[in-house]
């Protein structure tokens, strides 16, 4: 039986803020850009906006996914929510970190002979998007109630509302 | 069982919280997308604006050495065009010998507008007075040789260099004099004082070679020295 003093309404926040925190690392090179003489390449702003956008595309189909599916996870994983938490915390706050080096740097600071932009989408696409999937689908699979194959038998009917 | 279980969980469709859930996602994406690009594409817009004058001044200066004569780049406020001419005759006055070089459109979404001049008041293109008629004015004159011939009215004055260089002025700044300077000063917005993003293009703001430049104004309240009026390069800081 749930715990009714269990945040389990909390989680489209964390959703919502992972997927928001995304435009810092892809959004704050183009708002320094229109500080200089040039324009903002076109392909740029493609990239960018689809980087999020995909972001976005993908927490929302894995955290559903997660709400759905029926495969057992893994034993060591026993509070999927709080880990998904966690994740999503930490790629948070790599995105806020990222973000602040572009915006203070500029993305087309050598770092060890690479470019700071292309390091930072590099690393986003490495470990942020790939940890923001797998915390939206554990927060999926923490926020839907598994107790619903039980209710009948204590004549109960639990909705997958927790969100 | 399991493949039997979840087929009939998608089977049942989305929950309405679900549902909320990814319209709450798809929300927040709009805002932060919508937040940024509209003030991207804005900034692009005026600094497309702005640098069409810009390259419409280089142009006239090109002319010049092209055609090797005197050209004049005239910006007429009232009809908002600018007009060039090759004038050999140097009386710096298209006469019917004289055809047009180019002829341009004045951006639309721009205001015509000195530091604490009225729209489309004399300062706001301060290039004025040429062999001592006063008659002659917003107009650039570029010699063969592409250098300028300085216009001679108190507003249309080279400016002077700020009294101390830094990170929010720096070298390539200037600093306009109270009674002005010459240049071609356009902003975004029609109010004044420093809530706008005021730009000057202008020529020979220390050389004699027509060099044009384009600088952004910064008031003192933003980080310009105090006690001047300055004009800056890039990075721009920008009213949004």
């Amino acid at each position: 039986m749930q715990n009714p003093h269990t945040p389990q309404r909390t989680g489209w926040v964390i959703l919502v803020l992972m997927t928001g925190s995304n435009f810092l690392p892809w959004m704050e090179p183009l708002m320094r850009e229109t500080l200089s003489f040039d324009f903002v390449a076109p392909a740029r702003v493609r990239m960018s906006m689809g980087a999020c956008l995909m972001g976005a595309a993908l927490v929302a189909f894995t955290w559903l996914a997660g709400r759905h599916a029926t495969s057992p996870l893994p034993r060591r994983v026993t509070r999927p929510r709080l880990l998904g938490f966690r994740l999503a915390l930490a790629s948070g706050t790599v995105n806020v970190l990222l973000g602040s080096a572009v915006a203070f740097f500029g993305s087309h600071a050598p770092i060890g002979g690479a470019q700071l932009g292309v390091l930072v989408g590099m690393l986003w696409f490495a470990f942020v998007l790939p940890a923001q999937v797998i915390s939206s689908y554990l927060t999926g699979r923490g926020s839907a109630p598994r107790a619903a194959a039980t209710a009948p038998a204590l004549g109960k009917t639990l909705r997958p509302s927790g969100v | 069982m399991k493949w039997r279980c979840a087929r009939s969980s998608f089977e049942r469709g989305f929950a309405a919280i679900e549902l909320l859930v990814a319209m709450a996602i798809l929300a927040s994406v709009c805002l932060f997308a919508g937040a940024y690009l509209r003030t991207i594409f804005r900034r692009e817009k005026v600094k497309a604006s702005v640098r069409e004058i810009y390259t419409q001044v280089l142009a006239a200066r090109m002319q010049a050495l092209r055609h090797d004569s005197n050209v004049v780049l005239q910006v007429d406020l009232a009809t908002r065009e600018m007009t060039s001419w090759a004038d050999p005759s140097a009386k710096f006055v298209r006469d019917s010998a004289e055809p047009v070089l180019e002829s341009h459109r004045l951006p639309g979404d721009l205001v015509f507008r000195s530091v604490d001049g009225t729209i489309n008041g004399s300062d706001s293109v301060a290039f004025d007075t040429y062999l001592g008629d006063s008659s002659l004015v917003d107009r650039i004159v570029f010699r063969s040789d592409g250098r300028l011939v300085a216009p001679q009215a108190t507003n249309s004055q080279p400016p002077f260099r700020p009294v101390s260089y830094g990170a929010n002025v720096p070298p390539g700044s200037v600093n306009c004099a109270p009674a002005g300077c010459r240049g071609i000063f356009v902003a975004d917005r029609s109010d004044g004082g420093s809530d706008r993003n005021l730009f000057r293009i202008s020529v020979d703001d220390y050389s004699r070679i027509g060099k044009a430049s384009l600088l952004k104004w910064l008031p003192a309240e933003q980080g310009g020295n105090a006690g001047e009026r300055n004009f800056v390069p890039p990075p721009w800081k920008w009213v949004d």
